[in-house]
């Protein structure tokens, strides 16, 4: 008891600490017109041609004090005539970590999930990711303008997902995941990726949990 | 007619049952104690392997496969070295009940006590090379053969190990017992087939290849 009465006090000015690190997510934009952008711009679900890809896949994390390390491979196909991406996580050695598939644009389906990893939050967060990273989100739709950079709004699983698109090219430059006002996660697509085609590398910073994960596409003989 | 019929879907039963329990172009091995006893014998005087190997996963729906390539090493008598060249580095020694896992950003060491899934990894990979395969008490094995080969079909023996695998079939080279090939298969159709090639017994192998660090 004695010991809780001393890590009491400092435990609460950590998480004070840590959730004053994490501003109220607040963009400065002037709204567009709906009719500027639609769905169709961004989403990987109205891209026309099949393609897959595999990635060389780096997480790194922290739970509970713990560093978390870890690495596979990752491949993810989408199939244009059933609008289907399929999305395996391996380890080097072959083994199966997890296997789904994702209709747009939003069903989804389990197919394998390694005993250790499966765990509804991270099934949830994993979703999430690889939903934004091909564009599969929930209407309505709302956009805005920053400088050159459209801003299109979206639900996804709960949480708003806001596109962050240059005007010009046309290429998702990032895209933010804002739950209760807070950003929680943001993905990064290196270049910049035009919607509809998989990306060269990738990475998925989730901020409250501080887990990173980084892909980078990779060459291999069929 | 009908006992005809009858008699029709008794023989494809038989017969998909036959195929099942029998891996195609095998038959089972006779004497199982006198196999495992040669299999002993042959691989009581091996003090080291190394070879080449190429691995194919192959993922269950999907025609796609990725392929890897790398060196694998073993020495006697808990030391395994299994080093990915291409497409990527990557890096797993195993030695004793520790296991070194390195990729391109970080070496992590386990403890394979710790883990049962480890454990039985590095279990599976010595049994293999140690050839006790058959006193492996997660896996149920049954022997097969052909003019070129044995087959060996670990079948998980528990719960557990059912979740992990949905069996392991071990290929072993008629003539030295050598493992010619390992065939991983997940629950879900997912496996992974290693084949092992360019073997060589018994070369002297640095202790430095071993190293965990």
């Amino acid at each position: 008891m004695r010991f809780l009465s001393c890590v009491s006090p400092i435990i609460l000015i950590a998480l004070f600490l840590f959730s004053s690190c994490n501003p109220s997510y607040f963009l400065t934009k002037k709204r567009l017109h709906t009719s500027e952008i639609s769905l169709k711009e961004i989403s990987f679900c109205h891209a026309a041609p099949s393609q897959q890809a595999w990635y060389r896949c780096l997480v790194n994390g922290k739970i509970l004090f713990k560093n978390i390390h870890l690495s596979g491979l990752l491949l993810l196909k989408y199939d244009s005539n059933s609008h289907t991406t399929r999305a395996v996580f391996t380890n080097e050695l072959g083994y199966t970590f997890f296997d789904f598939s994702l209709w747009c644009p939003d069903s989804f389906t389990v197919h394998r999930m390694m005993p250790q990893f499966d765990k509804p939050y991270l099934i949830h967060a994993l979703r999430q990711d690889i939903q934004l990273l091909l564009g599969m989100a929930q209407p309505p739709f709302s956009s805005s303008q920053i400088s050159d950079t459209l801003v299109y709004e979206a639900g996804s699983m709960g949480d708003q997902a806001y596109f962050f698109i240059n005007k010009n090219s046309g290429k998702i430059l990032h895209t933010d995941v804002v739950a209760k006002n807070h950003l929680k996660a943001r993905i990064q697509t290196t270049p910049a990726m035009s919607p509809g085609h998989l990306p060269d590398s990738f990475a998925v910073a989730h901020l409250k949990t501080n887990f990173r994960i980084e892909a980078k596409k990779m060459e291999h003989e069929e | 007619m009908p006992m005809r019929n009858l008699f029709l879907c008794l023989l494809l039963c038989c017969l998909f049952s036959e195929s099942q329990a029998q891996p195609k172009g095998f038959h089972p091995v006779e004497n199982t104690a006198a196999l495992q006893a040669s299999l002993q014998k042959a691989t009581s005087s091996l003090q080291s392997i190394s070879c080449d190997f190429s691995q194919d996963k192959h993922l269950a729906m999907l025609s796609d496969k990725i392929k890897s390539k790398g060196k694998f090493y073993y020495k006697r008598a808990d030391k395994v070295r299994i080093e990915y060249t291409a497409p990527f580095h990557y890096l797993v020694v195993m030695n004793g009940g520790q296991m070194l896992v390195k990729d391109e950003q970080k070496s992590t060491r386990i403890n394979t006590r710790s883990s049962k899934t480890m454990q039985s990894v590095n279990r599976v990979m010595l049994d293999c090379m140690r050839g006790t395969v058959f006193s492996n008490p997660d896996f149920v094995v049954r022997a097969f053969e052909n003019g070129k080969q044995y087959l060996l079909q670990m079948t998980p023996a528990h719960d557990a190990m059912r979740k992990l695998f949905d069996e392991i079939d071990v290929f072993l080279n008629r003539n030295n017992y050598d493992v010619e090939r390992l065939n991983l298969k997940e629950p879900g159709g997912d496996f992974t087939e290693m084949n092992f090639s360019s073997s060589l017994h018994n070369t002297a192998l640095n202790d430095a290849l071993f190293k965990l660090r």
